[in-house]
C-alpha cells in the first residue's frame, strides 16, 4: 500500500551560517493494506517529519514514496490534490485540529462539501451518521470546539477524516494530549474504526505500550533512522537493537546519557546510537551500520548482531 | 508527626461561566519525610491544590479551610511571612521547565538568585552554591553549565535545573507538579530516580497523572477526582487492591493493563454531578449514589475510600 | 455567525471603557449625519467677523464672520468621512495583501521588504511633503492616507496569517483536498477579521489626527470645513492668544479631535480584549 524508500528530509537553520539538521536520514519501510505500522521514538527523532512527508505537507529532500502504485513525489499539484482525500492525518492536539470558529457539524460537513455530489439534506444525514459512528451525541453538532473536551474533539477529527473515505491514515500521537481514561476510549475507537472501514494505519507515538496495542508491526526510530523494525512480538520478545531494549525497560540502562546529550550536534559519523550505546566499540563510531534482516521481516540497524 | 495538615480546604474561582469548584473539600496530611503522590486527570484540581499550599493563586480566588504547616496556618499568614516560607521551607518544582526558567538569565544565576534571597549569602558564595546544586542533580561539568542559558539545556537538563533551584534552600517540603510531563521515557526514568534520591528525608507532594511514575517515588497515593479525594492508600495497595471504582477504572485504562476505558468524561468543575461525583461513569452506581454524597471512610489502616460499596 | 455576534455584543456590554468610547463616537456620528439640521447656520455664510459668543452665535464667529459652532458641526462630517473612508480602504488593501503575503511564502518575503520600506519612512513628514505638492482636496487626502496606511494592516495581518497557516486545522483541511483560495477565504480570513476590525479602528484614529495636522498646516482643502481647518484659520489670526478668542475658536475644535481619538482608542481597547481569546477565556 505504502512504500517508502530512502526518505530524507533535511532542515537548514541559520541565515549566515547554514546548518543542516537531518530530521529524517534515509528511512525505508512498507505498510501492507489493512496493516497498522507503529512508529516509535523519542521527541525530535523525526517521526512526525516522516508522517508529514508522506502526505507531502512538507517536501522531502530525497527519496521515494509510493502510495498504491503512484509515485507521490512526482505528482503534479492538481493530481496530488485529487489524491489527498485518500490519505488522511490525525494530529496530536485535537483542539487545534479544528477551526475554532466553526461548529462541529460544519467541520465534519466540510470535506463532504469539498468533494461535492451531495445535496444539503444528504450531507446532514451523513454528518449525523458519522457523529454516531464515532460515539458523539447529535446535540454536539451545534457546539464549538472549545465547548468540547479534548477526547470529544478527537472524535470529531475522526469523524471528519472518515467523511472522505480514506484508505490510509497517519495518526501522529493522537492521544498524547489526552488523559489515560480518555486515551483508552479513543484508542479502542480507532481500532474499531480500522476494522470497520478497512483502514491502513501509520501510528506514530512515543509510548511503546500504546503502540503495542495498536500495531501489527513496529518500527523504532532514533535520530532520523529506523534502528529496528519487526512484528510486535519480535520487538517485545526479541529486540536486538540496544535502543529498543532501553525503550522497553527504560529503568535498566542509559546511566550516562546526559554526558552524551552534550555532544548531540557534534555527532556526524558512525552509528547514530553510538554515543548512548552501552555496547559501543571503536568501529561503531567510524562505520555506519547497515540494515540487516535477522528474521523474516525483522530488520536491525546494528553491526553487533551480525 | 505530620508536617502539613490540610483540613476542609475549598478553593473556588469565580469565572464568567460560573463558580469553578477546583477543590471542594480536601483533607490531607503529609507526614515528616513522607512522599505522597497526588494522582488525578486534567481538570480535577490537583495543580490547584499545590498552588494553594504555596499560596500562588489569583487574588479573586475564594479559599476556605486551613493548611497547617509546622504549627502555622499558611492561609492566615501575611504575604511577607508567606514569602519567607516559599522557596525556603516549601519549594515548588513547576510543570514546564521551558517556560518556568527565565530565558534571558544564565541558569547558574537563576539558582543563585533563589539562594541569595533566602540564605543571605553574598553573590560569590551563592554562585558557588548554585554550581554545587547543579552537581547534586548530576548535571555534567556544572561550573561550565552554570554559565549557559536555558535554551542550551536539553529538556531533561532543564528539569534537573528546576529541581536544583527548588532544592537550593534545603526546603522541608517539596511540591513537584508533573515534573516528568513531556519528557521522553528514558529521560523520565532518570528524573524519577533523581527525585527519589533528593527527596530522601524530606517530605514531598508529588502531583502527577502518571501512576507509573508515582509508584516509583511515593510511599502513599491519594487519588483525586473532580475536586475531592476518592481514595487514599499505600502505594502497593492502590495497585493490588484498588477499592474506588474510579481508581479501578483508571488502572484498567492504562495501556499495559488492558486499555479498558472508563466511559464518559470527567465532569466540569462548574457543574458537578449530585451525590457521588463519579456516579454518572460508575458501573456500580445505585440510586443512593445519585442522591447522597459518600463520605471518606477508612476501610483498613491507612486505606480510605469514598464509596458506598464499602459502607 | 448570529450566535457569535450575540456573544460578542454581550461581551462588549460588560466593557465600561468600550461603552464610553462607543457613546462618544455615536454622538459624533449623529452630529455628522444630521449636520444640516443641527447646525444653526450655513458654515459658509458670513456675519459680523470675530464676535464673542452671544445668543445668536453660541461660539462666536471667525475672522470672516462664519458661525464657529456651525463650522464645528459640519467639520465633524468631513473629519469622520475622511477617517472612515480612508481607514476602510486601507484595511481592505492591507488585509488582502497581508493574507496573500502571509500565505505564499516567496511572494510574502519580497512583499514584506516593500512594506518595510514604507514603514521605515517617517509617515507624517512625507505626507506633508506630498500633500504640499498635490492640489488640496478631500479625495487627495484620502488617497494619501490610504497610500500610507495599508502597510500597517498588511504587516499585522501577515504575521497572524503566518501563525494560522501552520495550525493543524489548516493542514487537516488541506488534507481533505481543499485548495489554497478556499483555505484562505474559509479558514484563515474569518480568524483574522477581528484583528482587522481593531486595526481599522486604530487606523481611523490615526487618520483623524493626521487630517487635523495637515489641515492645521494649511495643506487641507480650504473650501471644506474640517476641525483642522478651523484650527488653521484660528491659529493664523494675529491676536488669537493674547485675547480670549482661543477659548471658543480653538479649544472646541481641539476637544472634538481629542474626544474622537479617545473614543476610537477606547473602542479599540475593548475590541482587543474581546477578540483576543486568551484575554477573554481566562479559566483556572
Amino acid at each position: 500500500m505504502i512504500e517508502v524508500e530512502n526518505l530524507k528530509k533535511y532542515f537548514s537553520t541559520g541565515i549566515l551560517r547554514k546548518r543542516h539538521i537531518k530530521a529524517v536520514n534515509g528511512v525505508s519501510f512498507q505498510i501492507e493494506r489493512g496493516e497498522t505500522l507503529g512508529l516509535v521514538g523519542e521527541s525530535g527523532c523525526g517521526k512526525t517529519t516522516i508522517g508529514r512527508s508522506l502526505l507531502r505537507l512538507i517536501e522531502p529532500t530525497a527519496g521515494k514514496i509510493i502510495f498504491d502504485g503512484i509515485d507521490l513525489l512526482h505528482l503534479k499539484k492538481k493530481e496530488l490534490r485529487r489524491l489527498r482525500p485518500r490519505m488522511q492525518m490525525i494530529f496530536q492536539d485535537p483542539d487545534a485540529s479544528l477551526n475554532p470558529r466553526m461548529k462541529i457539524g460544519d467541520s465534519i460537513a466540510e470535506p463532504l462539501k469539498l468533494q461535492g455530489g451531495l445535496n444539503k439534506v444528504e450531507i446532514k444525514e451523513k454528518v449525523s451518521e458519522l457523529i454516531e459512528t464515532v460515539g458523539l451525541n447529535p446535540e454536539h453538532v451545534n457546539r464549538y470546539p472549545y465547548q468540547l473536551s479534548g477526547g470529544q474533539n478527537q472524535r470529531v477529527v475522526l469523524a471528519r477524516v472518515l467523511a472522505v473515505n480514506p484508505d490510509f491514515i497517519i495518526a501522529d500521537e493522537p492521544t498524547s494530549s489526552l488523559d489515560v481514561s480518555v486515551q483508552a476510549q479513543i484508542l479502542n475507537l480507532m481500532n474499531h474504526l480500522k476494522r470497520e472501514f478497512d483502514l491502513t494505519l501509520l501510528f506514530i507515538s512515543h509510548d511503546l505500550e500504546v503502540v503495542r496495542h495498536m500495531s501489527d508491526r513496529i518500527a523504532v526510530m532514533y535520530r532520523g533512522k529506523i534502528v529496528e523494525i519487526g512484528s510486535v512480538n519480535e520487538i517485545f520478545e526479541d529486540a536486538k537493537h540496544p535502543y529498543t531494549n532501553t525503550l522497553i525497560s527504560p529503568a535498566s540502562s542509559l546511566e550516562d546519557q546526559l554526558i552524551f546529550e552534550d555532544m548531540k550536534d557534534a555527532w556526524d559519523s558512525g552509528c547514530v546510537f553510538y554515543p548512548r550505546c552501552p555496547f559501543n566499540t571503536v568501529i561503531c563510531s567510524k562505520k555506519e551500520p547497515e540494515m540487516v534482516e535477522i528474521g523474516k521481516g525483522h530488520w536491525v540497524l546494528c553491526d553487533r548482531v551480525t | 508527626m505530620s508536617l502539613l495538615t490540610i483540613t476542609h480546604l475549598k478553593v473556588h474561582f469565580p469565572t464568567q461561566d460560573g463558580m469553578v469548584k477546583a477543590i471542594d473539600t480536601i483533607d490531607l496530611e503529609i507526614a515528616n519525610s513522607e512522599r505522597l503522590g497526588l494522582i488525578g486527570e486534567t481538570g480535577c484540581g490537583k495543580t490547584v491544590l499545590g498552588m494553594s499550599i504555596i499560596r500562588l493563586l489569583q487574588p479573586s480566588t475564594k479559599i476556605e479551610g486551613e493548611i497547617w504547616y509546622k504549627g502555622k496556618d499558611l492561609l492566615k499568614l501575611s504575604e511577607g511571612e508567606m514569602r519567607k516560607i516559599r522557596g525556603k521551607e516549601i519549594a515548588m518544582i513547576l510543570q514546564n521547565p521551558t517556560t518556568s526558567l527565565n530565558p534571558v538569565l544564565k541558569v547558574g544565576d537563576q539558582i543563585a538568585e533563589a539562594i541569595q534571597l533566602h540564605q543571605g549569602l553574598d553573590k560569590r558564595a551563592a554562585r558557588e552554591k548554585a554550581v554545587e546544586m547543579l552537581e547534586s542533580v548530576k548535571i555534567p561539568s556544572p561550573d561550565k553549565r552554570a554559565n549557559e542559558y536555558p535554551h542550551e539545556f536539553s529538556g531533561g537538563m532543564k528539569e534537573r535545573a528546576m529541581i536544583a533551584m527548588g532544592l537550593a534552600c534545603n526546603p522541608s517540603l517539596i511540591i513537584a507538579d508533573e515534573p516528568t510531563k513531556g519528557l521522553d521515557v528514558t529521560i523520565k526514568m532518570q528524573i524519577v530516580k533523581l527525585l527519589k534520591e533528593v527527596s530522601r528525608r524530606k517530605s514531598m507532594l508529588f502531583i502527577t497523572h502518571d501512576l507509573g511514575v508515582a509508584t516509583q517515588i511515593c510511599d502513599n497515593i491519594a487519588v483525586m477526582y473532580a475536586g475531592e479525594l476518592v481514595e487514599y492508600a499505600k502505594t502497593e495497595d492502590v495497585f493490588k487492591n484498588p477499592l474506588h471504582p474510579y481508581t479501578q477504572g483508571f488502572l484498567n485504562s492504562l495501556p499495559n493493563m488492558g486499555l479498558k476505558p472508563i466511559r464518559g468524561m470527567s465532569p466540569s468543575l462548574i457543574d458537578l454531578p449530585s451525590g457521588c461525583r463519579f456516579h454518572p461513569r460508575c458501573d456500580h452506581a445505585s440510586a443512593k449514589c445519585t442522591i447522597e454524597h459518600p463520605p471518606m471512610v477508612e476501610i483498613e489502616k491507612g486505606h480510605s475510600v469514598r464509596c458506598f460499596l464499602y459502607t | 455567525m448570529i450566535e457569535d455576534t450575540i456573544a460578542f455584543l454581550k461581551g462588549y456590554k460588560n466593557s465600561v471603557i468600550g461603552l464610553v468610547g462607543l457613546g462618544i463616537l455615536i454622538f459624533f456620528v449623529v452630529v455628522a449625519i444630521f449636520a444640516p439640521y443641527i447646525a444653526p447656520y450655513d458654515p459658509h455664510e458670513m456675519y459680523k467677523p470675530v464676535r464673542h459668543p452671544n445668543s445668536d452665535h453660541l461660539l462666536g464667529t471667525n475672522h470672516i464672520g462664519q458661525d464657529i459652532l456651525s463650522e464645528l458641526i459640519y467639520g465633524t462630517r468631513v473629519s469622520l468621512f475622511i477617517a472612515f473612508i480612508s481607514s476602510i480602504i486601507a484595511s481592505y488593501i492591507g488585509t488582502s495583501l497581508g493574507l496573500i503575503a502571509g500565505y505564499f511564502e516567496k511572494f510574502g518575503f519580497f512583499f514584506m521588504r516593500i512594506v518595510d520600506g514604507f514603514l521605515a519612512i517617517p509617515r507624517l513628514p512625507l505626507i506633508i511633503v506630498i500633500a504640499a505638492f498635490m492640489r488640496p482636496s478631500i479625495w487627495n487626502l484620502i488617497f494619501i492616507f490610504v497610500f500610507f496606511g495599508w502597510p500597517f494592516t498588511a504587516r499585522i495581518i501577515r504575521s497572524e496569517v503566518l501563525s494560522l497557516r501552520n495550525r493543524p486545522y489548516v493542514d487537516a483541511v488541506r488534507m481533505l483536498g481543499a485548495g489554497n483560495f478556499y483555505i484562505l477565504c474559509r479558514h484563515i480570513l474569518p480568524n483574522v477579521i477581528p484583528l482587522v476590525v481593531v486595526q481599522l479602528i486604530m487606523e481611523a484614529s490615526h487618520v483623524v489626527l493626521a487630517e487635523a495636522s495637515l489641515s492645521f498646516l494649511g495643506l487641507g482643502d480650504p473650501t471644506t470645513k474640517s476641525w483642522g481647518m478651523i484650527l488653521h484659520y484660528a491659529f493664523e489670526y494675529p491676536t488669537i492668544f493674547i485675547s480670549d478668542l482661543w477659548k471658543w475658536w480653538m479649544l472646541p475644535a481641539g476637544l472634538c479631535i481629542t474626544f474622537t481619538i479617545l473614543s476610537l482608542t477606547f473602542i479599540g481597547y475593548a475590541l482587543e480584549d474581546l477578540v483576543n481569546p486568551r484575554l477573554r477565556r481566562e479559566i483556572l
